[in-house]
């Protein structure tokens, strides 16, 4: 943020007061924190359809429904010609709106249908981005449990790729439920999944700890040094 | 509820003390921010080329994913490989138009004479609702300015002469993806690949989805990683080696005082479990 | 003898027919376009139509923007107009809302007729440039002694307009005009060197020519954008955006969430303790992890950065993996049971139909 203006200073101060007002909850919850909690909520939701229109419905809908990115030239010639068929846009259009006939008792249905269509598109897209994302990791499993570097073994390479692999497996094999547990081998092998799991768990513990206390650091110097010092401009001490 | 309290005091003011003072220490070094910067460093790139960036982060990871967006954006800006931001994300536009500028401002500063143009080291695309159905739509574009229409400003992104030749995507060299949210690096890996391409992808994330970023690491779907702010730092610290003027004095004071209150939660952890211990023996009968 | 059964079907059930097919429908096009060859897609002229089509796509879900508004509006206004509990809160919620509506919508416009503005003369180069490009084409066009002057026409008229209006205002973006007036100098020298340009056939030295206006007719646009945006930026309308997106919206969301960096530390107090092996595991793996990446750790040994980088590397990522597995191959199911419309009675059938 720009502080050396007056626009700045004020965006800088008000913002600190909000970030004061928001952490005022850790004391307890009062009509500070909730004037500023509501104002972000209505900000957000302000922001984020306008969003929508102005970067993808206008350039890339509408824009090109009126012609618009047509270019007419001095010679009054155009950039191209104009393509009717993006007048077909209006038919997705038109299906979105069906989304609007959720707020009718009678039909409600309309508004599943293009809720379906939706659901649908995304379902086959993730069909396909389950092969482009998870082939690689199985192939990335298949690991030589004996690496040999220009003859001579690696130790320490293959005591890893053993350790990955037996780890994988006890972990899958804790997560199996299907069938034959019980007596089996498989049954009692899943026990020793669980302290895999919870080294798994404790690094990510470990790194929840860094990402929340970023957060908190970040606020903290905004405080401490932004706001403090547009605060004493402001008042005239600086 | 006193005691809470109390611990919510100590943790502000662990953080408070080296932001005060403008206290650092050395980073940690962390071996995936190396090889992400060799990546990067090493690449060969040519004239038409160019790096894709997406950042998708808004306010809630603000804190984690700028210092890493920052990082990267100087190191390629160091290297002139033209960079094309975007975001799956609506409330990265404050990033997207704010972090390239500054560090192009703080290149000037730190290089008299040279210039790093909006148009020329970067452009900004802004935006770009649809997740994976947009990805899909550009990795199969035939040409990419054409695909990706103008900028936020409301120019053709094949106006400029760095961007106006991109063709395929087979010409982009380079992808960073800088996130906290769920599911927006999925969508990259599982749709930027076309035939036999893929991407030289690098991730900066938070700290939160580390355990979950190195399995990506691991497969070599990630070339590169950025963890939290201690990857940026980290990062940063090797741009300083290479290049002495660059100034990540304010990163490395956020990373002591993330340090600082890293110490004092182990110690909380520690005293509870202390605590713990000294309540169940004094609880259990005598004799 | 009874009546004899007559099965008839009840409009739910073509209801819940034409909701499933309409779910598989959403799905067949980007299915079909992945298994289908490339080749073939090309063949049939899909590569050129599927830009429209996802942007079709992505246009139906657009359309959805207004209910999360209209469902604040409508619950909020409510409360506001009946004087419910909290009506004072709605009212700042409904407040930022149309705020940021309203500024948001001022923007744009701003931007738009900035845009408007700068392709005026952005023209100037493209329109050098698609001359040689027609000429080289072949294309039918008017004649290209007519298309010169009406270039040299519409640039002269375009550059007096700006020193008329863009150049004449006076301001602090004295380095951003003389950009400009640079350019515009650039573009006038290369439009003396269109007199090279005769006759009906493009001469090599007309295309230099006309290849020269395009340069300096782009770079024109460039800096000519560059100076309009630095200005727009010190309106009141950009400066109240900044001051609600950047002074309120960026500022309240990462305080709300930097408040779980204090809670985190409350509850890793209060519950993350020691009770059995497995939870000594946790705790071991917690403790390398966060030692391992801050200064601190360094300092104490460099072993732990490495023993940090190792864990995560090999238990870690094997553990999350098959985690992973699992979660995918779930994903994958509920993706073919969403699409193909199994078991989904709840979604395609009651009280509204």
């Amino acid at each position: 943020m720009d502080s050396t203006t007056s626009w700045g200073l004020y965006t800088v101060f008000v913002g600190g007061l909000g970030t004061l007002a928001i952490f005022s909850f850790l004391i307890k919850e009062n009509p500070f924190y909730r004037f500023f909690e509501h104002l972000f909520i209505g900000i957000a939701a302000g922001l984020g359809p306008m969003l929508v229109v102005r970067d993808f419905l206008w350039p890339n809908i509408i824009e090109p429904m009126l012609g618009r990115t047509i270019t007419v030239y001095p010679d009054g010639t155009t950039s191209a010609p104009y393509q009717p068929l993006y007048l077909l846009y209006l038919v997705p259009m038109l299906f979105g709106c069906l989304y609007y006939f959720i707020y009718s008792r009678r039909y409600s249905w309309l508004a599943k249908v293009v809720i379906g269509f939706t659901l649908g598109a995304s379902g086959a897209l993730a069909i396909r981005g389950f092969f482009g994302e998870v082939i690689p990791q199985i192939t990335g499993s298949f690991k030589p449990l004996v690496v040999m570097d220009q003859g001579s073994f690696m130790l320490a390479e293959s005591l890893n790729n053993i350790l990955f692999v037996v780890t994988l497996l006890l972990v899958l094999n804790y997560f199996f439920f299907t069938f034959g547990r019980e007596g089996s081998l498989q049954g009692k092998a899943a026990p020793l999944g669980r302290p895999l799991l919870m080294v798994c768990f404790g690094a990510f513990f470990g790194s929840t700890v860094m990402a929340r206390l970023a957060l908190l650091v970040e606020r903290v110097q905004f405080i401490v040094i932004d706001w403090f010092a547009a605060t004493k401009t402001l008042l005239g001490l600086g | 509820m006193k005691g809470r309290r109390l611990i919510y005091l100590a943790m502000i003011v662990a953080v408070s003390v080296p932001v005060l003072l403008g206290f650092s220490l050395p980073p940690s070094r962390l071996v995936s921010a190396e090889r992400m910067y060799s990546v990067v460093d090493e690449m060969q790139v040519n004239p038409g080329e160019v790096a894709f960036v997406w950042l998708d982060f808004g306010p809630g990871t603000l804190a984690e994913n700028e210092p890493q967006a920052q990082v990267l954006l100087e190191h390629l800006f160091r290297r002139r490989i033209p960079v094309v931001l975007l975001s799956q994300y609506q409330q990265a536009e404050a990033a997207l138009q704010r972090i390239p500028k500054e560090v192009a401002e703080s290149l000037e500063r730190e290089m008299p004479g040279q210039r790093w143009a909006y148009g020329e080291a970067w452009v900004n695309a802004g935006f770009r609702p649809g997740g994976q159905i947009f990805i899909q739509a550009l990795v199969n574009a035939p040409d990419l300015s054409k695909f990706l229409g103008r900028d936020v400003g409301g120019m053709p992104i094949a106006h400029y002469p760095n961007f106006s030749t991109i063709g395929g995507v087979e010409h982009v060299k380079l992808v960073g993806e800088i996130t906290g949210l769920v599911g927006v690096l999925d969508n990259i890996i599982q749709f930027f690949q076309k035939g036999g391409y893929r991407p030289t992808l690098v991730h900066g994330c938070t700290s939160i989805t580390i355990p979950e970023a190195y399995i990506f690491v691991d497969s070599g779907q990630l070339k590169g990683l950025l963890e939290g702010i201690a990857g940026a730092a980290w990062y940063s610290e090797v741009l300083k080696q290479h290049h002495p003027l660059s100034d990540n004095s304010r990163l490395l004071v956020v990373n002591t005082a993330l340090s600082s209150a890293h110490v004092v939660l182990i110690g909380l952890i520690v005293l509870g479990n202390i605590v713990a211990l000294w309540g169940r023996r004094s609880r259990r009968p005598n004799g | 003898m009874g009546e004899p059964l007559v099965v008839t079907k009840q409009p739910t059930d073509r209801r819940a027919q034409i909701i499933r097919v309409c779910t598989f429908l959403g799905g067949i096009y980007f299915f079909l376009y992945w298994l289908v060859p490339e080749k073939f897609v090309e063949a049939i002229g899909l590569t050129e139509r599927h830009e429209s089509i996802s942007n079709g796509f992505i246009a139906v879900g657009a359309m959805a923007i207004g209910l999360g508004l209209f469902n604040l509006i409508s619950a909020h206004g409510d409360r506001i107009v009946f004087r419910k509990q909290g009506w004072a809160y709605s009212l700042a919620l409904l407040l930022g809302l149309f705020s940021m509506l309203i500024v948001t919508i001022a923007q744009w416009q701003q931007g738009l007729a900035t845009t408007a503005e700068v392709r005026k003369s952005q023209v100037i180069g493209e329109f050098a440039q698609r001359i040689v490009e027609d000429s080289e084409k072949g294309a039918s066009v008017p004649p290209l002694p007519v298309r010169v002057e009406a270039l040299r026409r519409y640039t002269g008229e375009r550059l007096a307009e700006l020193d008329a209006t863009t150049l004449a205002a006076g301001g602090s973006d004295g380095p951003f005009q003389d950009e400009v007036r640079s350019a515009a100098s650039s573009v006038r020298l290369s439009l003396a060197g269109l007199s090279a340009v005769g006759g009906d056939a493009l001469s090599p030295e007309g295309k230099q020519a006309l290849i020269e206006v395009a340069k300096a007719g782009g770079k024109l646009g460039a800096t000519e954008s560059t100076l309009l945006r630095n200005r727009s930026a010190a309106t009141t309308v950009h400066q109240l955006y900044r001051f609600l997106y950047d002074g309120v919206f960026n500022q309240l969301g990462a305080a709300m969430f930097a408040l779980l960096g204090v809670y985190i530390a409350a509850a890793a107090y209060r519950a993350f303790r020691i009770r059995s092996v497995e939870s000594a595991l946790m705790m071991i793996s917690a403790l390398v992890v966060m030692m391992g990446q801050i200064s601190l750790g360094q300092l104490i040994s460099d072993q732990l950065p490495e023993l940090r980088q190792w864990l995560l590397e090999v238990p870690n990522s094997a553990a999350f993996r098959a985690i992973r597995f699992g979660a995918a191959v779930a994903g994958l199911m509920l993706a073919v049971r969403m699409w193909l419309s199994i078991e989904s009675k709840s979604f395609s059938s009651g009280k509204g139909q």
